[in-house]
């Protein structure tokens, strides 16, 4: 994802993550662009943070260029990785059981179908993959997960093949698709967003035939960066897994950014889950919700006993 | 003398199964890996039982290299019956949380990562250490305590050697598909 400077508070542009800057995108034509590793290493050591600058200065180039099947490789392995946390937080089964009840509260309030599910920022795609594998949908519940990055959607069509799977994956903006989402989903996506690039990500939302957007991400306690660098010392093998993921729980953004980026947006928008039931212990994730204002109080029902997790939606 | 060997044993390829399935963990990134993980699971086991072979042969040349070769097998089996007095509680607790994840709630199977298998993950190589050190406390023969702290460098990084094994043999993603090109187009 591309990283906007910008204005909003609670932003932290210093800290930056190696997989955001060792591939580079034309957002026009979707068109990869050659990356020098020196620009790179240089920007990191101008930020402090040399042990990232090494990783990178590991990374094989041609002609100063970092190698672009080397840099998808390595990425690849990192989502792998980053599957096994997401496996292991049952993330899937998470995002279905929240899909069906936002679902149930769709064909409450009469809204036409075929839905359409999109995940945006997907790479390799375990999200979609899980829910046509488990989760259970009608088959006009169309699931596509959509990246910038060629080299991960072709894995996730691979595996998707492989085991025989009732998705798709496109290399496209998730916002230029010629038929909206009826759900914009994401995991762990938002806080490469900085600044008035959270505000413009959020705004793209407002399509008509969109009907809700459901956004995972780390949440800001105390304990998210000792738990990031816990788990993902323990967890990664690939040590740019392992730093960007602690860097990650760092720059996560605040409920109140995400709420206030949002509520630019026309739909009613809340938090979901942030409280392990009703202890005082944070989620690792904490979930951004927007939803057209009218399927409010049906997906309240449709919520039943998980409607405590719900915040206001404004 | 028997029971001790045999739980030794058992909680060493338990050790091995376990190990298995972390060094296959985040390799593979299809849904269902059922099939994959009982692979990992053999081959965990498998070098645990090279890992028990060496472990037998150290102490057989630690019998034979001690000054009281009869004293020192008397030795080694206080020496793992306190080992097992530490292990089986490590086995029981993460025996535990995996009765504790079978009850479907996501809430509860993600917690079971969080305070229980990520931490004790964590521990293990301290554990590993500690149990053969409580072992070792009383007091025994230097034959024997070579023995221990070399059973403890066999032990401690066996996850880690059967990690590069899996890196060495391919168990690892990140293998480009020469399958067709992704799709560029809107639908």
């Amino acid at each position: 994802m591309e990283s906007v400077p910008g204005t909003l508070a609670a932003s932290r542009p210093e800290l930056l993550e190696i997989s955001d800057l060792v591939v580079d995108f034309d957002l026009e034509t979707m068109s990869r662009r050659p990356v020098n590793r020196a620009a790179v290493v240089e920007r990191l050591n101008r930020v402090g943070d040399r042990g990232a600058a090494r990783i990178v200065e590991a990374m094989p180039v041609n002609g100063g260029v970092l190698d672009p099947d080397v840099v998808d490789r390595l990425l690849i392995r990192v989502h792998c990785e980053m599957q096994r946390l997401s496996e292991e937080f049952q993330h899937g089964q998470r995002v279905s059981e929240f899909l069906h009840s936002l679902l149930a509260a769709f064909d409450q309030i009469g809204l036409s179908q075929p839905y359409r599910i999109v995940d945006i920022g997907c790479g390799t795609g375990y999200v979609i993959r899980w829910l046509a594998a488990r989760a259970g949908f009608r088959q006009d519940v169309e699931l596509i997960g959509v990246d910038f990055n060629e080299a991960l959607i072709s894995e996730a069509q691979r595996l998707s093949a492989a085991e025989q799977l009732g998705c798709r994956f496109e290399v496209i903006n998730a916002f230029d698709m010629a038929r909206p989402a009826t759900v914009y989903l994401s995991t762990g996506v938002l806080h490469h967003f900085r600044g008035q690039g959270l505000s413009e990500f959020m705004l793209q939302h407002d399509q008509p035939d969109t009907q809700a957007f459901v956004h995972y991400d780390f949440q800001p306690t105390p304990l998210a960066r000792p738990g990031a660098w816990a788990f993902h010392y323990i967890r990664m093998r690939e040590p740019l897994s392992r730093h960007d993921g602690v860097i990650s729980a760092r720059r996560a953004h605040k409920a109140a950014t995400l709420l206030e980026a949002a509520r630019q947006t026309s739909f009613a928008c809340g938090m979901y889950g942030t409280r392990v039931w009703k202890l005082p212990i944070p989620r690792v994730f904490h979930t951004l919700l927007g939803l057209r204002p009218e399927a409010v109080d049906v997906f309240r029902q449709t919520l039943g006993r998980r409607v405590g997790r719900l915040g206001q939606l404004a | 003398m028997i029971s001790t060997v045999i739980s030794l044993y058992v909680l060493a390829t338990l050790d091995a199964m376990f190990s298995g399935v972390c060094a296959a963990s985040g390799r593979d990134a299809r849904i269902d890996k059922r099939s994959y993980y009982v692979n990992a699971m053999i081959h965990g086991i498998g070098w645990g039982q090279v890992a028990c072979l060496v472990g037998l042969l150290i102490l057989t040349l630690a019998v034979y290299a001690s000054a009281d070769p009869e004293l020192a097998v008397e030795e080694m089996i206080e020496v793992g019956k306190r080992m097992v007095s530490v292990y089986q509680v490590y086995a029981v607790i993460i025996l535990l949380f995996f009765a504790v994840r079978a009850i479907p709630n996501v809430d509860i199977r993600s917690m079971t990562s969080t305070v229980a298998f990520g931490p004790l993950t964590l521990i293990r190589p301290a554990v590993i250490v500690f149990g053969i050190g409580w072992g070792l406390a009383p007091g025994v023969q230097s034959a024997v305590v070579v023995a221990g702290v070399l059973v403890a460098v066999l032990m401690v990084p066996f996850r880690i050697l059967l990690n590069r094994w899996f890196d060495a043999k391919r168990w690892v993603a990140g293998v480009v598909s020469s399958a067709e090109p992704a799709s560029r187009t809107a639908d």
